[in-house]
């Protein structure tokens, strides 16, 4: 029997997975215990309304909608944006997919997450959730097939296993390369159990990159449907402010554009705190900064249009324009505009694009931009209805706000804990990269 | 009892030129990698079958959501709304989102089927260059009971930059 003399290895090491022991430290365990008490705010939040009723958010007439379906709108939009950043990346095969991908579907997965909170807690009587299902009830009822709820109920179904499919399939390569790794008997039965037996075979990598390239195919056109399912919720009601054919498209390039801030501000956060966690250099950092300007840019065309064909529509068929820019809601307007139009502008300087900080910064100002946009076409649009009000502005009630952030500080702490049961990014994607700088791609 | 012998490289070259070989004998083989190597030729047909199964689920999905839409509401309990017929426009947004579910649960099936998976233990995990793959080791594993097993075996011995070999005996599920 032949044996090796010395290994004459093609590849460097894979460098030590970002799971060692010593990469977790004080910043780490500081983030997540931040998040962890601000999670539990959520979940007292949102028990108490369930236990007391919706009431005690700032919903009345005429806002039968308020926060609710702004952070709903926010948080899909945000994880359709990032999902369909993470395809376009695998289906162009960009270099960059090595460093994002992985962590781009995961911040799909968690906003998913944090955005299915309110199609349930909005009912009122979240315990009665289940009857959105269609199951063979002793009524006879089953769900309104016409009702913007009952799409909401199988987009976020269908959204949160597809996107989940998509990412375990990437991940299986790697969890086998952690269960091999794994010193710990349980941490090797663990990943073991979730690798499924996989062995690497030559059969099994053909089918998992083709079925990993064939899910992000169909995932692009479901994100595109799904944003704008969530704006025919608000264009199917008679609001005139909503009943608007040019909604939907501004739902999808809006979450295009909150998508790509998530993304960069996330890339800016983990480099900041967790740098050994994630493989993104000032470079890549660059790149979905530039991403995110032309995210922005193509949002400013379409608001800006909307806006026009508003200006030159007739006078007495609608005064929205007027009333979202300068009535009693205006700073919402202009606020939005600044903060997701006028602040991204700074991304035009490589240096700042290329700066954590600012990542961080501009990234925050247009993801709080778009909510706000998100906020003034619920408020407004109500506001500016059919019925005749007392000309007050929606007040959002101290629970409302715990609940906003409790979602923010529930999406980091998923992230913060998949970072660190899992891989950020795709550790086989990184060493093929250095099989294929050695020399020439295989016949 | 089958066995597997199982010759170990480094060299994704020397690799690629031994599976043209062992195609060309005819014998049964796999290889190993710690990443794809993107060999030619390789596995088309049961890609094609995802491909296509994975169409056909998106239409059954489409199908089945407007399908159960359609007899929910105008079949098993009528939903009367002004006189109004049937809302077909309504039922696309449920459709489409179940026909992406349904297409990405039939890609996994088929992706499970066809890889052979969850399979927790296989003979390759007994082989001693396995813990070697994710340092960049790829081993070509070679089905002893083939009649030209043995003209594949020689000729992997024979192969430039083979590092070493092994026979590994297997359970006949296994």
């Amino acid at each position: 029997m032949a044996k090796a003399t010395s290994m004459d290895t093609h590849l460097t090491t894979p460098e030590a997975l970002p799971l060692e022991e010593n990469a977790f430290g004080l910043r780490w365990w500081l983030a997540v215990i931040i998040s962890a008490a601000l999670v539990i705010a959520l979940f007292a939040a949102l028990f108490y309304t369930a236990l007391t009723g919706i009431g005690v958010w700032g919903n009345n007439i005429p806002f039968v909608w308020g926060f609710d379906l702004a952070n709903y709108g926010w948080w899909i939009g945000m994880a359709n944006g990032s999902a369909l950043f993470a395809c376009l990346l695998i289906l162009w095969r960009a270099p960059m997919r090595l460093a994002i991908s992985r962590w781009a579907e995961a911040l799909a997965l968690a906003a998913a997450i944090c955005a299915a909170l309110f199609p349930v807690f909005h009912l009122g009587k979240a315990w009665l959730s289940y009857w959105m299902v269609p199951y063979p009830a002793h009524t006879g009822l089953w769900p309104q097939p016409m009702s913007p709820l009952t799409w909401d109920f199988w987009s976020i179904f269908a959204y949160l296993l597809t996107i989940a499919s998509l990412w375990y399939i990437g991940l299986i390569p790697d969890l086998a390369m952690l269960r091999d790794r794994a010193r710990a008997c349980l941490k090797q039965r663990i990943y073991g159990l979730f690798a499924l037996g996989w062995t690497g075979s030559s059969r099994q990598w053909a089918l998992q990159q083709h079925c990993h390239r064939l899910l992000a195919l169909s995932v692009i056109p479901f994100l595109i449907v799904m944003q704008s399912i969530v704006a025919l919720e608000l264009a199917v009601t008679l609001v005139p402010d909503w009943h608007d054919t040019g909604l939907p498209v501004r739902f999808v390039v809006s979450g295009f554009a909150s998508g790509l801030a998530l993304a960069y501000f996330f890339a800016g956060l983990m480099q900041s705190i967790l740098p050994e966690m994630i493989d993104v250099d000032d470079d890549i950092l660059d790149q979905i900064g530039v991403f995110t300007l032309g995210a922005v840019y193509l949002s400013m065309f379409v608001v800006g249009l909307t806006a026009l064909l508003e200006w030159l529509a007739p006078p007495d068929s609608s005064n929205s324009l007027t009333e979202w820019t300068s009535g009693s809601g205006a700073v919402l307007t202009w606020s939005s505009l600044f903060l997701s139009k006028v602040v991204p502008q700074l991304l035009w300087f490589r240096k700042i694009r290329r700066n954590r900080y600012a990542a961080i910064g501009i990234s925050a100002a247009i993801a709080s931009g778009i909510w706000l946009d998100h906020l003034s076409t619920i408020i407004l649009g109500l506001a500016h209805g059919h019925m005749e009000t007392a000309g007050n502005l929606y007040a959002p009630s101290i629970i409302e706000l715990i609940i906003l952030i409790g979602t923010l500080a529930l999406c980091l702490l998923i992230m913060l804990i998949f970072a660190r049961l899992l891989p950020l990014i795709a550790i086989y994607a990184a060493n093929e990269k250095q099989i294929y700088n050695q020399g020439e791609r295989l016949p | 009892m089958k066995a597997l012998f199982v010759a170990e490289y480094t060299d994704a070259k020397a690799v690629s030129h031994a599976q043209d070989k062992l195609h060309g004998i005819g014998v049964d083989f796999e290889i190993y990698s710690a990443t794809p190597l993107h060999l030619a030729k390789a596995h088309r047909r049961p890609k094609r079958w995802l491909s296509w199964i994975m169409a056909a689920s998106v239409m059954i999905g489409a199908a089945l959501s407007i399908a159960t839409q359609y007899w929910t509401a105008q079949i098993s309990y009528p939903l009367q709304i002004g006189g109004r017929g049937v809302g077909w426009p309504a039922y696309i947004p449920s459709a489409i989102a179940l026909a992406m579910f349904w297409g990405a649960l039939g890609a996994m099936i088929a992706f499970f089927g066809f890889a052979k998976l969850p399979r927790l233990h296989n003979p390759i995990f007994d082989a001693e260059a396995y813990p070697r793959i994710p340092g960049g080791a790829i081993l070509i594993a070679v089905e002893c009971k083939d009649d030209n097993a043995e003209q594949a075996i020689a000729f992997l011995k024979s192969q430039d930059g083979l590092q070493s070999t092994e026979f590994l005996q297997a359970e006949q599920n296994g």
